[in-house]
């Protein structure tokens, strides 16, 4: 049986605030594990970052840019706003897909700055799970907006569809890994125990 | 007809025919991210992802089977 225990370094975490690691690994997925410490931490966190970046990517190149439909805009780009008369909201949602454009366009508040800040996100609820990719998903809904403002359409069917999934899982999964990184920091002795006293019993059996 | 010229990461990727190809990466996407959560010996983890994924993709073409079953018989 391999001595776990003269490996100090093998899973030590070091003292770090959860809300810390919760925040890292949001702004570059796997790097909560990275900031634990540790080679088992740093090697977890560049697998599960390289393939969380890689399945984001897979989205994108499967279904096109245009998978990241983005919260209050529509499908040529341009903003969705609520509609305001004289000062007062009809709570009608207006955009630049209808045509003519409404006279009160230009001087309606967003949507997504307004009332109709929730039922923009009910209207796009994948961008919820792709957002949780990070800032990679924030240059990706840019591109997005400026891709549709060229007149480049989304795809239709399946392929938009699987893009879209690809993208939002990715998101999720990376949710899944900043709860579980935030928890090591939050209980590094348990973490820690676990790891060297008992290496991989239950880990070698069920898949 | 007029077809559009592909532009990576832009235009969907022309695999129309074989979209069903797509679970494959997805379900080891999956698998990978899952194991290295869970497991401490990471080792261990290319060959417990690959099982997983294994696991996965044969439940899901299991179902398959059986709602195609049940939609024929039915």
């Amino acid at each position: 049986m391999p001595d776990y225990a003269s490996e100090p370094n093998r899973s030590s975490t070091r003292n770090v605030p959860p809300a810390l690691v919760a925040v890292c690994g949001w702004l570059l997925p796997g790097a909560g594990y990275l900031l634990l410490g540790g080679r088992d931490n740093r090697v977890r966190g560049i697998i599960v970052g390289v393939t969380i970046l890689t399945l984001f990517l897979l989205g994108i190149l499967i279904g096109g840019i245009r998978v990241i439909d983005v919260p209050g805009y529509d499908r040529l780009g341009g903003q969705v706003r609520i509609e305001e008369i004289n000062g007062r909201s009809t709570g009608r949602r207006i955009d630049t897909t209808v045509t003519p454009l409404s006279p009160a366009y230009e001087t309606s508040p967003p949507a997504l700055t307004g009332r109709g800040f929730f039922a923009e996100l009910a209207n796009k609820p994948w961008y919820v799970g792709q957002i949780l990719t990070g800032p990679v998903c924030l240059i990706g809904s840019s591109t997005s907006l400026s891709v549709a403002r060229q007149g480049i359409p989304p795809a239709h069917a399946r392929l938009n569809e699987i893009g879209t999934l690809y993208a939002a899982v990715a998101g999720m999964l990376n949710l899944l890994t900043i709860i579980d990184a935030a928890h090591r920091a939050a209980h590094p002795r348990e973490d820690e125990s676990t790891s060297a006293t008992a290496p991989s019993p239950a880990a070698g059996g069920a898949a | 007809m007029t077809v559009a010229a592909y532009t990576p990461f832009v235009t969907p990727l022309p695999i129309w025919d074989w979209w069903l190809l797509t679970l494959v990466p997805l379900c080891l996407g999956v698998a990978i991210v899952y194991k290295a959560m869970k497991t401490d010996d990471l080792s261990k983890l290319p060959k417990q992802a690959l099982l997983i994924s294994f696991w996965i993709i044969g439940g899901m073409g299991a179902a398959a089977f059986v709602l195609a079953l049940i939609v024929r018989i039915l």
